[in-house]
């Protein structure tokens, strides 16, 4: 098996592609999107490394489910702080 | 032939005996460390998430303090060592000591540079005086407020810089086995790890760098 220097660059140039449009991005008067555009692209970049970097691509399913674990119990921590917070009538 | 079918028995650890069965115990066992890794960082995202929807003008106003060029850059750096290190590895599959040492000593100088920059970043922090603590001066609308994101820009690059290090400090023990031993590559499974780790690294800093950085460029 050869080393797959091909698809290792074409994933690196994807990454620094995706780097210059979330930099570029927060120029743009987004109003208060911006943050999520940004976090959705960190959130692509990050799956990408994930993929080949890492090669969960190629790996069995019990490296998918365990790379998807923390950031599944991570979501859900994310998410019920935050439910509470925007749910909440603030006082004054 | 790979390496991994070449491994001799000698380099299996108990209770293993047979070399496949090692490598997935190894990739395995990395795993569930960097799920446990996830929620560490986790945690200080979630105090981020919380104070930066508390205070979100103040965390604006100090965001423009940041230089984002320099996070882009570091960006730069990072993502080409994550390039390199996966490059590393497959070498390190294959045997191939050469390539795997060039890669290592490239990928050991991007993440020194990595927290060169960082560190430059930081003593413009100083000389500023927006480093948290009794020296710290911010002229905004709720500066303490404002303390509170270069608190969590502190503790959360901290931490990171110091996974870098380590990462550093490994690539170092790993590079120098492979060159002073020819048995090292026999078994490409501490590599695999060290790739991985250094992946993980990659990937905490893709959400640093948003969230510290484009919160409000100038």
């Amino acid at each position: 098996m050869k080393v797959n220097l091909g698809r290792c660059v074409r994933v690196l140039i994807t990454l620094y592609l995706l780097l210059a449009l979330t930099s570029g991005l927060a120029f743009l008067p987004l109003s208060h999107w911006d943050w999520l555009i940004s976090l959705v692209i960190a959130f692509v970049m990050a799956g990408l490394i994930l993929l080949f970097f890492m090669k969960v691509k190629y790996s069995e399913p019990l490296i998918w489910l365990t790379s998807a674990a923390g950031f599944t119990w991570l979501s859900f921590l994310l998410l019920l702080v935050i439910l509470d917070y925007i749910s909440r009538a603030w006082p004054g | 032939m790979s390496a991994k079918a070449e491994a001799p028995t000698d380099l299996l650890n108990f209770p293993f005996k047979e070399a496949g069965h090692q490598r997935e115990s190894a990739l395995f066992g990395m795993w569930i460390f960097l799920a446990t890794e996830v929620l560490f960082f986790g945690g200080m995202f979630t105090a981020y998430m919380v104070y930066r929807y508390s205070h979100w003008q103040a965390f604006a106003e100090a965001g423009a303090h940041q230089e984002w060029y320099l996070g882009c850059l570091n960006t730069v750096v990072l993502l080409t060592s994550g390039f390199t290190m996966a490059l590393a590895v497959e070498f390190a599959r294959k045997g191939q000591r050469a390539w795997l040492l060039l890669l290592f000593a490239v990928t050991w100088l991007l993440g020194a540079a990595f927290l060169g920059i960082e560190g430059c970043e930081y003593h413009t922090k100083f000389t500023e005086h927006l480093v948290p603590g009794s020296g710290f001066h911010f002229t905004g609308s709720d500066p303490s407020s404002s303390e509170l994101f270069f608190v969590l820009y502190f503790t959360m690059t901290g931490m990171h810089m110091f996974h870098m290090f380590v990462g550093l400090m490994l690539i170092l023990f790993l590079g120098g086995w492979s060159w002073l031993s020819p048995r090292a590559l026999l078994t490409p499974n501490p590599f695999e790890v060290l790739g991985l780790y250094w992946a993980f690294v990659d990937i905490v800093w893709l959400f640093l760098y948003p969230l510290f950085y484009l919160v409000h460029p100038q």
